[in-house]
Order: C-alpha cells, then structure tokens, then sequence
C-alpha cells in the first residue's frame, strides 16, 4: 500500500510516469524503487490508474461548432460602448439635478444680496444728504441777524448740539433741523459749531468718491453674479443635452443589440 | 492544414478558415469541456460558446499551440458555469436510472467498428471515469483531463492553466492519487490488465 508515502513520493512517481523528471532524479528513483517494495506498488497502482484515465473513450462533438455569420454578428451587435455610454448619461443627469437644484436655491439669493447692496450703497449717500442739508441751514443762518440774547441765554442747546456735529453729524442733523434759530449772544458757539459744520462738510467732497467705489463693486459684485449665474445655465444646458444625447445612445445601442 | 495561415487569415475576418480550425479541434475542446463539467448538454453550450469567444478574441492570440489557447478558453468557461451552477442550482430534465445517474442517449458516442457489448463496456468505462472526475475539484480535475485524456504534456497544460510547471506536477500527482482510491469501486468496470494491484489480489 502507499498510505505511508509523502506527498512528495507520490508526485516524484507520477512525474516519473510522464518521464519528466531529470536523470539525476530518475536514477535516485530507480534506485529507491529496487529496495522499496511499498514504493513500487505505488508506482504499479499508478501507472494502471493512469492507464485507465488514457483508455477513457474519446467523445466525438456531437454536431459541428462551425461559426454562422448571424452568431457572431449578434454577440458583436452589444457594443462596449453601452455601458460607458450609460454611465456617462447616468453622471450627467446627476450634475444636471444638482445643477438644477442649485439654480433654484441660488434665484432667491440674487434677491437678497443686490438689496444688501443697494443698502450699502444707499447708506452713505443718505448721510452726505442729510449732512449737506443742515450745513446749507446753518450758513444761512449764520448770515441771518442774530436773535435776541436773552433768547440765546435762555436756549443755550443749539450750540452745544453744534458742537456735537463734528462728532455726529445725524445727531447734528436732527437738532440743527430742530431748533432752526439760534441766538445772538451765542455767537462764538455760532463760530464754532460753523466751523465744525465746515469740517464736516469738508468730508462731502470725498463721499462722492466713496459713493462711486461702493457702487463699482455692486456693479462688479452684480456683474459677478450675472456671470456666474449664466455659466450656471449653460453647465445645466451642457449636462441636460449630454444626459439626453448618451441616454438616447445607449437606449438606440441597446435595442439594436436585442435586435428590436 | 497551415494553421498559422489560417489563423492568420482568421484574423482578417474569414469565417471559412476559421471554420477550418473549428473542425480541427472541436473535438478535443468538446471532451475537455465534457469531462470537466460531466455533462453533455453544458459541454456543448460551452464549445460552440469557446469557438465564438475564440473567433471574436482571435487577436489576442499571442502564438504558440492553438489548442492549448482554445482548451485555455473553454476552461475558463467551465469554471464559470461551475460557478454559475454553484450559485444557482438547477434540476437535470433528464431521466435517471436506478443508480440515479442520467440516462444518456448517446448515439454519437457509438464506434461502427464496435461490437455492442465493447460499446457498452467502454461507456461503462467512461462513466466510471467521469464519476471519479466529477469527485475531483476542479483544479485537480482540470489538469488530469489535460494530460492524462487529452494527452497534453506538462509544458502545454501548464500553459492552458496558467501556472507553473511545479504546479501541474503537483496537482497531476494528487488527482492521480484521488483517482485511483476512487477507481478502485468499480474494479468490477474495469478491463483484467487495468484492476488495481490490490484489487487483484
């Protein structure tokens, strides 16, 4: 028997059968063989083993395998295009869809952000306006005869308010607006809430410089904006027309693959 | 039959010459897929599909032993239809006999130079052999078909499978050995010159 042989025996046997083992291997074997009995029942029992495998009956085909023009024909009509083509249509449809989604989100944005911009904008602008009022005001008034001194005596407020003006000009607005006439024994305080309204109207000529850079960048900002949006459009048109053109594709591809 | 020139002419789109190599081996590809997957009906879905594979991938065919590249294919394909039925088992719609083996038909098998009952005695033959195959996995299986039915020498088996020489040794050794246990219940099958050493005695 050969149950005690190692699996290397066994392979050194059934290499030995096919003559495939080298002559210093062969040798070694042979040698072995005349003193092993267990070894060469082994080999016996192989070698009927694989005598019995080679006298197997060799079945012929049972029809010709002969290829057909149709046969192959219809395994080449499923392209390898179809499924990079679905996937491709597949991609596009998703980027279209949050494109699309995006688009929608963003029409609320753009409502938003040029009223942000316009309060920005027109913040500023109403200040020069409300500045340049109270200061006109006040150089009239300060050509007008000056008012009764114990009527300046008595309402002391105006000129302190003025003072203030340098500090705030809104504050100054609405007081100045206020108390429309000052009094005469005030007439220093008159002189420097002059001044501080000449001060602060020395600002004005630069608030138009302001005015015109904030509504550049609106105008960048709304122009960015545009542009940005548009390309938006055009990536929702270029990834709808490619969802639809590789669906169509791969659908066309498909059916003349079934052959319908 | 110039087989590089058929092949070559194959290449170009002549189904002809490939129809020529066709019939050269279907043979040979029909009996490895057969005795791989011990089943005629999958045998020979599996060498009309290896043709059609071979014919559509004929450009990749780097030289060397066209059989060798052809029982290369369909292999692959048995082992795909293993694992096909692997996963999903179906019924044979043929009858079995009392032993519960399928009852063939097998007309084509038959040798007019045959007496019936050598007929009969080699498909007996053939169906112990090819139940022992089907005990083998299929690696084992594979390669013993290559070189012990097919004839193939190691070199070419080695280069159907894909594996090295030492590989093929082994596993050669291995099936042998689960054969020859195997064998060894249907003594009875067997020719007297072919019984097993202890089996004799």
């Amino acid at each position: 028997m050969t149950t005690l042989l190692s699996p290397r025996d066994i392979e050194t046997l059934s290499t030995y059968l096919d003559g495939q083992l080298t002559a210093f291997e062969r040798t070694r074997l042979e040698s072995r063989l005349q003193v092993e009995l267990d070894l060469r029942a082994a080999l016996e029992e192989m070698r009927r083993t694989r005598a019995i495998l080679r006298s197997a009956p060799v079945l012929r085909a049972p029809r010709n395998y002969t290829i057909k023009p149709g046969m192959v024909k219809i395994r080449q009509q499923t392209p390898r295009a179809f499924p990079i083509l679905r996937l491709t249509s597949a991609l596009a449809s998703l980027l279209f869809v949050l494109a699309f989604v995006g688009d929608l989100i963003g029409r609320n944005v753009p409502a938003l952000v040029p009223v942000a911009l316009v309060q920005e904008a027109a913040a500023p602008e109403t200040a020069i306006m409300e500045a340049a009022i109270p200061t006109q005001q006040t150089l009239m008034q300060s050509k007008a005869p000056p008012p009764p001194a114990a009527e300046s005596a008595m309402e002391p407020q105006p000129a302190q308010a003025a003072t203030e003006i340098a500090v705030a000009p809104m504050l100054q607005m609405d007081m100045l607006t206020a108390s429309p006439a000052p009094t005469q024994g005030t007439g220093e305080l008159n002189l420097e809430a002059g001044e501080a309204l000449r001060q602060a109207t020395e600002v004005t000529p630069e608030q138009p410089v302001e005015q015109t850079e904030v509504e550049d960048q609106s105008e960048f900002r709304r122009e960015t904006n545009v542009g940005w949006w548009s390309s938006l459009r055009i990536f929702e048109a270029i990834t709808l027309i490619c969802a639809v053109a590789t669906g169509l594709a791969a659908l066309f591809l498909r059916r003349k693959g079934n052959g319908t | 039959m110039d087989e590089l020139a058929l092949i070559q002419d194959a290449r170009h789109g002549d189904l002809n010459a490939f129809n020529r190599l066709v019939l050269a081996h279907q043979d040979s590809v029909f009996n490895q897929a057969y005795r791989v997957l011990g089943d005629v009906q999958a045998a020979d879905d599996a060498a009309q599909e290896a043709f059609i594979s071979a014919y559509e991938n004929l450009k990749s065919f780097r030289g060397g032993s066209f059989r060798s590249w052809l029982l290369r294919i369909v292999t692959n394909l048995c082992y795909d239809e293993l694992r096909r039925r692997k996963r999903r088992p179906t019924t044979p719609l043929e009858p079995l006999d009392d032993t519960g083996d399928e009852i063939e038909s097998p007309s084509w098998m038959k040798d007019s130079g045959e007496l019936p009952e050598q007929t009969a005695e080699r498909a007996e033959l053939g169906r112990a052999i090819q139940h022992c195959l089907d005990e083998l996995p299929f690696e084992f299986r594979v390669i013993v078909t290559l070189v012990d039915i097919q004839g193939m020498d190691y070199s070419e088996a080695a280069e159907v499978i894909g594996k090295p020489l030492g590989t093929v040794k082994s596993r050669l050794a291995r099936a042998r050995l689960r054969l020859r246990d195997c064998l060894q219940g249907f003594w009875e099958l067997l020719p007297a010159t072919m019984r097993l050493v202890h089996e004799v005695e």
